[in-house]
């Protein structure tokens, strides 16, 4: 069970330089992260040069998380009681980030859930609502 | 047409005997059933051998109960010449039936037994003491199983009895009532239905009667249950270090053993007996004397008697008389074996396997100690899995199918669901079942299991191998070797020195480092790869060492070691000194002749289960590269994964299927192993994953009950689980995981169906209702049960199960070979790949790759111990590189994103890793084993398609670890040593912060405060208790011990406080209740105390907390002059405990306070039976007799009272008191004096000087009135008799002031002056006196 508190540990040990245009991973300080955990892992399973993304809690900066220091979420687990509790439910987990854009175009943002609340509006047109591209 | 016929056809009035039948019978049997009661009769009549007539009779009460036997009578009444010889025959099987002998091997004899006494408790309440036995034999849960009836029907009884035995004079009638009353003390004890405490008075209450010359035998039931009773209670005592204790016990129960040994009694019984009394007095000849004369009497193959003479043996055995174990032994063994082997109920099983595990150590380490080591090993090995191979042998028998449908049957009828395969139109119960396979099995017999012999070991092992036999006895351990080529005798045997057992088990079972102790329990401060390393450092000492020895210089290659009991939990392969060895484990000796006896031919089919439950990503990646390694090797290979997992499309696909690889989640459980499984995807609708979770429903709307299980001995609560039968849905049944906040919730849905939640444990609701946090993983069990009930594993050769802790099989009260592996085995696989504890799924994946990448290889004959033996040291002597390798080439050909970023992860890791050598640690390259055949042949394998990998070396060191801590470091579990658990629990408290470690370390706390208070250090105990409510404030029994404590030293304000506090989160805790009560009468508070134990009684009047306090309460209500009903609650607290003499002198107390004579006297009666030394109750007795009017029997009584304690001055004072109202006025001033010389007291003196003056010393009278109001100046009667006393000797001395006084502190007393003969003198010639007289008022003045 992944918390906050690590991952946040996580990007303040980082001394990544960020390249530009590294996703951004959008997070809700009341939420459990074991889903965005999970859903980092399988976004960074997909495409091996994908090297970090950037953190946001409650729309604040929290800094850059590299794909190796997600490595230390997924120590050795054994195949006994309770040990793939991250996973949460039976099946193939399914945990993944949604991607929102803007209509525009010009930003996007990863996100582990959707939630309940209004979808957000893009930092430079916010009169515009994200979409959820996938 | 038989005789029976012929006698009814000659029955002149055969309509009198259908109204006898009807007076006998009951008005309500129909003539169909009377037809089908007389046919179970003639049956009887015909049987043609006595065993086939105990069937019959039995049969007929199994169908018929009290009716058969009723009717049976009838008949010898109306037929004598024909039925008489056969009723009394009947009669005295029936009555030893009735004494619990079993007659027949029917499994539904207890069921029988029980529901024809629970019939017969109605119409003869003296039965109870049978009925209870024949009802709590029934196992808990068991509908016919009323505990509180035969409580209540004990209870009944021995009321009845001793108000007879109190209030009757007529001898017989006596006797009667004292077997009665000494049968239901038996009762009460012997099958724990009364509490601790109780028991106490219990004892004492027989050992009186047994005093009574009334009794008709010598009490030799309620002797051996009260010395079964001081027995546990003396190794309970021993235990916890209470020697003086335990030797106090043991000594009673040898007074009470005494007059047995040299009774009249069956010589069997007889002997026994002797033994067991040397036993407790430490006299080992007596013992050995009586053990031999047991082994010399005749024994005709009755089992109890070989199961007494095996008691007997045990003592022999201490005694060391090993040749007569060996003679006793060795010919009841095959009847204890097929006793074991017959029984089909748990509980059954479970005793009767222990007898068979006691008499094979006994019997084995007899021969060992007498140098034939060949008949001990084949001894051993009789034990060893036998009901595995029995059940192996009736799976192959022509019946075999049958019974797996049977047993499907009797799983699923069990749990309320319908029978797979029986007939829906009539179903049967599960006791019916059991019986029907019972029968089934009977025929099969179990002579052809195999037995073999050391000649027979050796002849099925290779040139290179040898088999090693342990055996682990209660002190020493037995090491055998064999090779092929030996004869009877193995090419070694020895008796290791004791010490080996010792250090074997202490580590093992070591509460704070156990390797064992980790695997049963996962206690979360065990590392357990310390644990390991500590345990094969060990075992390699001990045992390894001198194994290699004796091995030097053979050409042995491979070793097969057969363990025995907790030896089966030690990875062998992993001992240091064995290195050179291919090292495999076989669960018997037996099963190891039988595996290499069939060798198995794999055919080209495969199926490859890849992670079911859909949450090991990395399982999918590796069943996915085996199907790949089998696929180049032409095999036909079924992959299925996730969702597609489920039981039932496993089942289908396994079919026909000659390998199986399983890799996903498994689980093992040591105390139940059947329940060992494999977790695959639940069948239910998909729906269920996101919508209401169906198992959260269930539970919510579920009546729970209590789970039981058996210990071994007796069926006891198994506190962290509870079941209900929930219906059209089958058995759920709630395990609490305190150690890591779980709570699992099983649903048996059907004969193969088992559905499991996994979920966090929020804590706990009023009424202890768990509360449910989220779910972790819901997924189906396919169980080492389902498993053996299926046919799909017939064709299955080789099973490698990547999953964890698949390999560890249980450990039952016998060495029994369970689990998965043997569930596989028994269900048709030939050799079973798979890991001993938890295993890493990187570490799983890549021996997995290593193993089939060898087995592609290895052409047509495979050894499949050599590549397992080779994979593990593959993978210890791997490199970084080497392992990142396999794990980057596995991440190359994984589809599954997530899959790839845990493998990548897990590179980084190998890369990272502290050691060179990643998997170097036992713990990583240990884990997995093969059992069953050693080698198979693949009949489709390219041979030799490529070259096999270079070998690794074998020679390895452990990794270091402490020294061997000496005895007294150890904690060891089995002793549980409450001490060293306090000590570990505080260490758990300072470290953690985890809620449920600090409830644990709270437990561990309290437990060693308990221990701290019975060694009577009671301030240690208090601060165990504060602290452990300081951790966990929920901790009511801590509480409860504060509470308590408080209380014993007087501090009553403080017990009231811990009392709130308990009631204050558990308004209904009756013990905080009671003991509230106490305290609040210790400071005074008098209708609060009243105000609790009504609390207490209105919620349960009849508990075992009830006796106390009517008994209180009564206090209280004579204490407030409520003595009527004070009287109505002794009559309670006497209702439910009859046979306690205070209760008695209580009441008799309160009856003279409300002038019931008569009564008080027949309950002093009642008490001074049970305790006739009782000096109170002699005082009592003579008090009521005194008020009763009847003062000669009163100072009879009161002079017994005195006696028996000289020294008490109430009893002088009340016999003074008598003698006066006798007129015995000289010797009442003797009874007065001695009286003021123990305890001076004013009134006292004030009686005394009464007397004195009743005899004219009215100067002594005036002398003892003026000591009186020294102590006492407003002591008005003895200033009132002063003014008499100086009337009477005319003069005026004090008498104005003294009636002065008297008149002003009692005016009604003026009353009496003006009519006092004593006063005459005074009113005459005293004008003071005159003038008081006339006058009112309280000081004197004229009204």
């Amino acid at each position: 069970m992944a918390t906050l508190d690590d991952l946040l540990e996580r990007c303040r040990e980082s001394s990544y330089v960020p390249l530009g245009g590294e996703p951004t991973l959008a997070l809700d300080r009341r939420e459990s992260v074991d889903e965005a955990v999970l859903g980092l892992a399988r976004y960074f399973g997909e495409d091996a040069g994908r090297r970090a993304v950037l953190v946001t809690v409650e729309g604040e900066f929290a800094g850059y998380l590299e794909r190796q220091q997600l490595y230390s979420f997924f120590a050795a687990t054994e195949k006994g009681i309770g040990v793939s509790d991250h996973f949460g439910v039976l099946g193939d987990p399914g945990v993944t980030l949604f991607t929102l854009r803007c209509p525009r175009g010009d930003f996007e943002l990863l996100t582990a859930r959707l939630g309940s609340t209004p979808p957000r509006t893009c930092p430079s047109h916010p009169n515009l609502e994200l979409e959820v591209v996938r | 047409m038989h005789d029976y016929w012929a006698a009814v056809s000659a029955y002149a009035h055969l309509e009198r005997f259908l109204e006898e039948v009807e007076a006998s019978l009951g008005p309500d049997v129909t003539p169909d059933e009377l037809i089908r009661l007389d046919a179970a009769a003639a049956a009887v009549l015909v049987a043609d051998s006595e065993e086939k007539r105990r069937e019959v009779i039995v049969g007929g009460i199994a169908d018929w109960g009290l009716r058969f036997t009723e009717y049976l009578a009838l008949l010898a009444r109306t037929a004598p010449e024909l039925y008489s010889p056969l009723a009394a025959a009947a009669h005295e099987l029936v009555a030893t039936w009735f004494g619990g002998h079993v007659a027949t091997e029917r499994a539904d004899e207890a069921e029988a037994r029980a529901r024809y006494f629970l019939e017969a408790l109605d119409r003869a309440p003296a039965v109870a003491r049978i009925a209870a036995k024949a009802v709590l034999a029934l196992p808990p849960g068991h509908r016919l199983r009323d505990e509180e009836r035969i409580r209540a029907a004990l209870d009944d009884l021995l009321r009845y009895a001793l108000d007879k035995v109190a209030t009757t004079r007529d001898d017989e009638v006596l006797a009667e009532a004292t077997d009665h009353a000494l049968s239901a003390i038996t009762g009460l004890v012997q099958h724990e239905l009364a509490p601790p405490d109780r028991v106490t008075t219990l004892l004492d209450a027989g050992r009186q009667l047994l005093k009574s010359r009334h009794l008709r035998d010598n009490g030799d039931s309620f002797r051996l249950a009260a010395v079964a009773h001081l027995g546990h209670a003396a190794s309970a005592a021993r235990d916890r270090n209470e020697p003086e204790l335990a030797d106090r016990l043991d000594s009673e129960a040898a007074d009470l053993l005494a007059p047995l040994a040299d009774a009249e009694i069956d010589p069997i019984r007889r002997q026994l007996l002797s033994a067991l009394l040397g036993y407790a007095e430490g006299d080992r000849d007596r013992t050995a004397t009586a053990a031999a004369a047991l082994a010399s009497i005749p024994r005709e193959g009755r089992t109890e008697e070989a199961v007494s003479l095996l008691g007997s043996t045990v003592m022999a055995k201490h005694a060391g008389e090993d040749r007569q174990v060996v003679d006793a032994l060795a010919p009841i063994l095959p009847t204890l074996e097929h006793r074991y082997l017959s029984a089909v109920l748990e509980e059954d099983v479970a005793m009767a396997g222990a007898a068979v595990r006691d008499a094979v150590l006994n019997l084995a380490f007899a021969y060992a100690h007498r140098g034939k080591a060949g008949n001990a090993v084949a001894t051993l090995d009789r034990a060893k899995s036998l009901r595995f191979r029995y059940q192996s042998l009736l799976r192959a028998s022509p019946l075999g199918d049958f019974l797996r449908e049977l047993e499907a049957d009797i799983h699923a009828v069990k749990y309320g669901l319908p029978p797979p395969y029986g007939d829906p139109r009539r179903q049967k119960s599960v006791e019916e079942l059991l019986e029907t396979y019972r029968q089934a099995r009977a025929k099969i017999g179990d002579e052809d299991v195999p037995r073999p012999g050391v000649a027979e070991i050796a002849d099925v092992l290779g040139d290179d191998e040898a088999a090693v036999v342990l055996g682990v006895g209660k002190a020493e351990t037995i090491l055998a070797v064999i090779r092929r080529g030996d004869g009877p005798e193995p090419m070694h045997g020895e008796i290791l020195a004791e010490d080996v057992r010792r250090e074997l088990y202490a580590e093992l079972l070591d509460l704070s480092t156990g390797w064992w102790t980790w695997l049963g329990f996962r206690s979360a401060w065990i590392e357990p790869r310390r644990a390991l390393v500590r345990l094969l450092h060990t075992v390699d000492r001990l045992v390894g060492k001198r194994l290699a020895e004796v091995l030097a210089g053979s050409n042995v290659r491979r070793v097969t070691v057969v363990p025995h009991e907790l030896l089966h939990v030690v990875p062998w392969w992993a001992l240091p000194s064995l290195s050179s060895f291919e090292v495999m484990t076989a669960p018997s000796a037996a099963q190891l002749v039988t595996a290499r006896r069939t060798p198995r031919v794999l055919e080209a089919t495969a199926l490859v289960v890849g992670n079911p439950t859909g949450d090991l990503p990395l399982a999918a990646v590796e069943a996915a590269e085996v199907a790949a390694s089998l696929r180049s090797l032409g095999c036909a290979v079924d992959v299925v994964q996730g969702a597609a997992a489920t039981q039932e499309t496993l089942a289908r696909a396994m079919e026909g299927r000659s390998i199986l690889h399983f890799s996903g989640h498994g689980r093992s459980d040591v105390s139940a192993p059947m329940r060992s499984a494999l977790e695959i995807q639940a069948a239910v609708d998909a729906e269920t994953h996101d919508g209401p979770d169906i198992l959260l429903g269930l539970a919510a709307s579920a009546e729970w009950q209590k789970v039981h299980r058996f210990d071994g001995a007796k069926w006891i609560d198994s506190e962290p689980e509870r079941q209900a039968d929930v219906a059209g849905h089958g058995h759920l049944e709630e395990r609490i995981r305190h150690a890591d906040r779980r709570v699992e919730l099983r649903l048996d849905h059907g004969a193969e169906g088992t559905l499991l939640g996994q979920y966090a444990l929020e804590g706990f609701m009023d009424q202890d209702e768990t509360v449910y946090g989220r779910r972790y993983r819901l997924s189906e069990l396919w169980s080492a049960g389902d498993m053996l009930i299926e046919s799909c594993f017939r064709e299955c050769g080789l099973a490698f199960v990547s999953s964890c802790e698949a390999g560890a099989g249980g450990l039952a009260y016998v060495d029994e070979f369970s689990g998965l592996p043997a569930a596989l085995q028994l269900a048709g696989v030939s050799t079973v790949v798979s890991p001993l504890w938890p295993v890493g799924v990187e570490m799983a994946a890549v021996f997995a790759d290593l193993f089939y990448g060898e087995l592609v290889r290895a052409g047509e004959a495979v050894d499949v111990l050599a590549l397992v033996h080779e994979t593990r040291h593959r993978l210890r002597t791997m490199g970084r590189e080497e392992v990142a390798a396999i794990l980057d080439r596995l991440h190359a050909t994984a589809d599954d994103p997530l899959a790839r970023f845990l493998l990548e992860a897990a590179a980084r890791r190998a890369l990272e890793s502290d050691d060179v050598e990643p998997f170097c640690h036992p713990y990583d390259w240990a884990a997995f084993q093969a059992t069953g055949a050693p080698e198979l042949a693949v009949a489709f394998a390219k041979a030799r398609a490529g070259p096999a990998a270079a070998r690794a070396p074998t020679a390895f060191e452990l990794p270091p670890d402490a020294e061997p801590r000496s005895d007294e470091a150890r904690t060891p579990f089995g002793q549980r040593d409450a001490f060293a658990l306090g000590a570990a629990a505080e260490i758990l408290a300072e470290t953690s912060t985890d809620p449920a470690l600090g409830q644990i370390a709270a437990d561990g706390l309290y437990k060693r405060g308990l221990a701290h208070s019975r060694a009577g250090h009671d301030q240690l105990a208090v601060a165990d208790f504060s602290r452990a409510v300081e951790i966990d404030p929920e901790h009511l029994d801590a509480r409860v011990e504060l509470a308590q404590a408080s209380l014993g030293r007087g501090d009553a304000a403080a017990a009231v406080a811990s009392c709130d506090e308990i009631l204050a989160r558990a308004p209904d805790h009756l013990t905080a209740l009671l003991m509230r009560a106490l305290a609040q009468e210790g400071v005074g508070r008098a209708a609060a105390a009243e105000a609790d134990l009504d609390a207490l009684l209105a919620h349960d009047s009849e508990g075992p907390l009830a006796v106390p306090a009517y008994q209180a309460r009564a206090r209280l209500r004579e204490a407030r002059d409520a003595s009527e009903a004070a009287v109505a609650d002794l009559d309670q607290a006497i209702r439910l405990q009859p046979e306690t003499p205070t209760l008695y002198l209580l009441r008799a107390s309160a009856q003279l306070s409300v002038g019931r004579f008569d009564a008080a006297v027949t309950d002093t009666n009642r008490a001074l039976f049970f305790t006739p030394d009782d000096a109170a109750g002699h005082a009592l007795r003579g008090l009521a007799l005194r008020d009763g009017g009847r003062l000669e029997e009163a100072v009879r009584e009161l002079e017994r009272a005195v006696e028996l304690e000289e020294d008490v001055m109430q009893h002088h004072y009340a016999l003074a008191d008598a003698l006066d109202r006798l007129n015995e006025h000289e010797r009442a001033l003797a009874s007065y004096s001695r009286a003021l010389e123990i305890e001076a007291t004013p009134t006292l003196y004030s009686d005394r000087g009464l007397t004195r003056a009743g005899l004219g010393d009215y100067d002594g009278a005036l002398e003892d009135y003026g000591a009186a109001l020294q102590l006492d100046p407003a002591h008005l009667v003895a200033r009132y008799n002063r003014a008499c006393a100086s009337s009477l000797k005319r003069e005026r001395g004090t008498i104005v002031d003294d009636l002065r006084t008297v008149f002003a502190g009692d005016p009604s007393l003026r009353e009496n002056a003006l009519e006092d003969p004593d006063l005459e003198w005074a009113r005459r010639y005293l004008s003071d006196v005159q003038d008081l007289l006339v006058m009112r008022g309280p000081d004197g003045d004229a009204g």
